[in-house]
């Protein structure tokens, strides 16, 4: 698997396109869990000077305090223009980190397949898998999506909450698993065709 | 039990509603070299087999571990579910049992939304976060006036303060639209300090005490669990009003800060908006993110009442009467209770109209914010004050009032009397 997904980060457009995709997971990531903040319809210049940058007194304690399962606590905000707000929590960041690496990992594995051309969309479908990970955020007592997606989606947000961000990590790390391995076993048949037709015959 | 009150009101519309309630192993790479170079195939590496499945399990492993680590964290931090185990019957009635049975998870742990336990304030002058007509809980105690901006509230719910030398809890719950202060003391006599537990009842703020752990629906006022099941808290009104009626009204008002040791978007309420009115907080919104026990179809979810408890009694009135008519009386068990809207505020304050002796009987006066006793033609203002009149210098007594989604009243208290 490793010598697959070595092989597809070699290919420069498979590594621009992962990355272009992965660094717009995070964003996404962030904006999802309410640690990127983007308010136009408010005026950031009431509460705080902008530029400017806030860091919690306690933060080495406070970053590991748990807002939500899988959520945990800002210790520096970043205001770098009005109406744009980056909070940073060191462990919020990690784990997007973690599901941004997978996600870009996950496409260019599926890229380096479809470029053998036997493969179909498929190949594609395990980034799917990084969804979950945009439902942890909570914005006091309701998760942040729930307040998007209406309120009768709140206790089932609830009660799976804890799932979503394993969820998402497991369905990626199966889906970079098995598209590696598919891609691996697809790739040497026809390599193989290739080889033998320019192979001198004996 | 439906309480024996008979709400006579003065003016406009009232009623008086009873509420019912592989192949080798060899990577493709290595065959492609092996062929073109011309080279048989080597046997398969047993150690790159070794490698992916190193991997694999690595991968598995590593979400375990997170999982487990998350998990262990949030035990660690605690969340107080154990806490949430019924305390035996007998000391608080069916009702307190009920609402222990109906708790359920608002998603935070416990803490998870983080109250305020060193609030800071800065002077009316210096509050320029604040608009004009964004909402303040006004709190007038001890001489003192200090307002509690909803925007900041909304984002921690509650705030553990000191007025003089004595603890004082200000509470907002943003899903039932109700502010109130506490003061409350355990079993022992300690003051108590309030967290939020991340539960709720009926979709209320369950808070829990850091001195005994008990729970305490904010709109009840009662623990429901834990050692102090059944004790009371002093409930202290905060007025609803906006910073320009409150600025204007206490100049020398503090103002709580949005530095509260936490980062928080101040400028944005999750859940709508009351400067415009909007989102979740319209009375035209009937969406309830919770469960509720007890669900009245009366009115409009979320059309604002003034809830008002007098000993056992609760009555609930619906704001904008009290804005109509200026004036609104009501009993409340053996009291004459009167809901007087304040001008200068745009709230209500519920007083116990009783003084010299006799029971009064109040209506709109002809200046503004002045109230009159029909019977002696003494004049009060909206703060309970008597002005004139004979009986001149005498203040009347005020009844825990405060603003709530009428949804909410109507879920905890099933036989309040209501004014509609």
């Amino acid at each position: 698997m490793n010598g697959f997904v070595a092989e597809a980060l070699r290919v420069r457009r498979n590594l621009a396109w992962s990355s272009a995709v992965g660094l717009g997971y995070l964003v996404l990531y962030l904006w999802a869990i309410q640690n990127l903040i983007l308010a136009f319809d408010g005026d950031l210049t009431r509460f705080v000077p902008v530029p400017s940058v806030q860091v919690v007194p306690d933060w080495t304690d406070r970053m590991f305090e748990p807002i939500a399962p899988f959520y945990y606590e800002s210790v520096i905000a970043i205001y770098p223009v009005n109406h744009v707000t980056l909070l940073v929590s060191p462990l919020n960041l990690a784990m997007g980190l973690v599901l941004t690496a997978l996600v870009a990992l996950n496409v260019a594995v599926a890229l380096q397949v479809a470029r053998t051309g036997i493969a179909c969309r498929r190949s594609f479908a395990g980034v799917l898998g990084a969804l979950p990970g945009f439902l942890t955020g909570f914005a006091c007592c309701v998760p942040t999506f729930a307040l998007v997606l209406g309120a009768q989606f709140t206790l089932a947000l609830i009660a799976l909450r804890s799932w979503f961000f394993p969820f998402a990590l497991a369905a990626m790390l199966l889906s970079l698993a098995w598209n590696a391995r598919r891609g691996r076993r697809l790739a040497a048949p026809a390599s193989l065709g290739l080889s033998r037709a320019a192979s001198p015959v004996p | 039990m439906r309480p024996a009150a008979a709400p006579a009101v003065r003016r406009g519309t009232a009623r008086k509603l009873g509420i019912v309630p592989s192949r080798s192993g060899i990577e493709p790479n290595e065959m492609r070299d092996e062929l073109d170079s011309g080279a048989a195939p080597e046997p398969a590496q047993p150690e790159r087999r070794l490698t992916r499945r190193t991997l694999l399990a690595a991968g598995f492993a590593g979400v375990g571990a997170i999982a487990g680590a998350s998990y262990l964290a949030s035990r660690l931090t605690g969340d107080g579910k154990e806490a949430l185990r019924p305390a035996p019957a007998g000391s608080g009635g069916d009702t307190l049992a009920e609402l222990a049975r109906n708790v359920t998870s608002g998603g935070p742990p416990k803490d998870g939304i983080p109250s305020i336990d060193e609030p800071k304030f800065v002077a009316a002058g210096s509050a320029r976060f604040l608009a004009d007509d964004d909402v303040v809980f006004g709190l007038e105690l001890g001489g003192e006036a200090r307002a509690y901006p909803q925007l900041v509230l909304v984002w921690h719910e509650i705030v553990n303060d000191k007025v003089g030398d004595r603890p004082i809890s200000v509470t907002y719950c943003p899903l039932t639209g109700s502010t109130v202060a506490f003061r409350g003391t355990s079993a022992r006599g300690e003051a108590l300090t309030f967290g939020t537990s991340g539960d709720l009842v009926n979709s209320n703020l369950l808070m829990y005490d850091r001195e005994t752990d008990s729970r305490w629906p904010q709109i009840l006022g009662q623990a429901i669990v834990g050692p102090s099941r059944g004790r009371r808290l002093e409930e202290i009104p905060l007025q609803w009003t906006t910073w320009r009626h409150w600025r204007r009204a206490h100049p020398d008002t503090r103002v709580l800060s949005t530095d509260t040791g936490f980062l928080r978007n101040y400028g944005d309420d999750p859940y709508g908006s009351y400067n415009p009115l909007g989102g979740y907080y319209k009375r035209s919104s009937s969406d309830l993110f919770f469960p509720v026990l007890n669900d009245d179809s009366r009115f409009p979810r979320k059309d604002v009442f003034v809830g008002a408890k007098l000993a056992e009694v609760r009555l609930a009135v619906r704001k904008d009467v009290v804005r109509r008519e200026r004036a609104v009386m009501a009993r409340m068990g053996r009291s004459r209770v009167a809901f007087l809207h304040d001008p200068d505020l745009d709230d209500v304050r519920a007083y116990r109209a009783h003084a010299g002796g006799r029971a009064l009987l109040l209506a709109p006066g002809s200046e503004r914010g002045r109230y009159v006793d029909e019977a002696t033609g003494s004049v009060l203002d909206a703060r309970g004050g008597i002005v004139s009149g004979p009986l001149r210098g005498s203040e009347l007594e005020r009844v825990t009032s405060y603003d709530v989604m009428w949804f909410a009243w109507a879920a905890f208290f099933r036989d309040s009397e209501v004014l509609g």
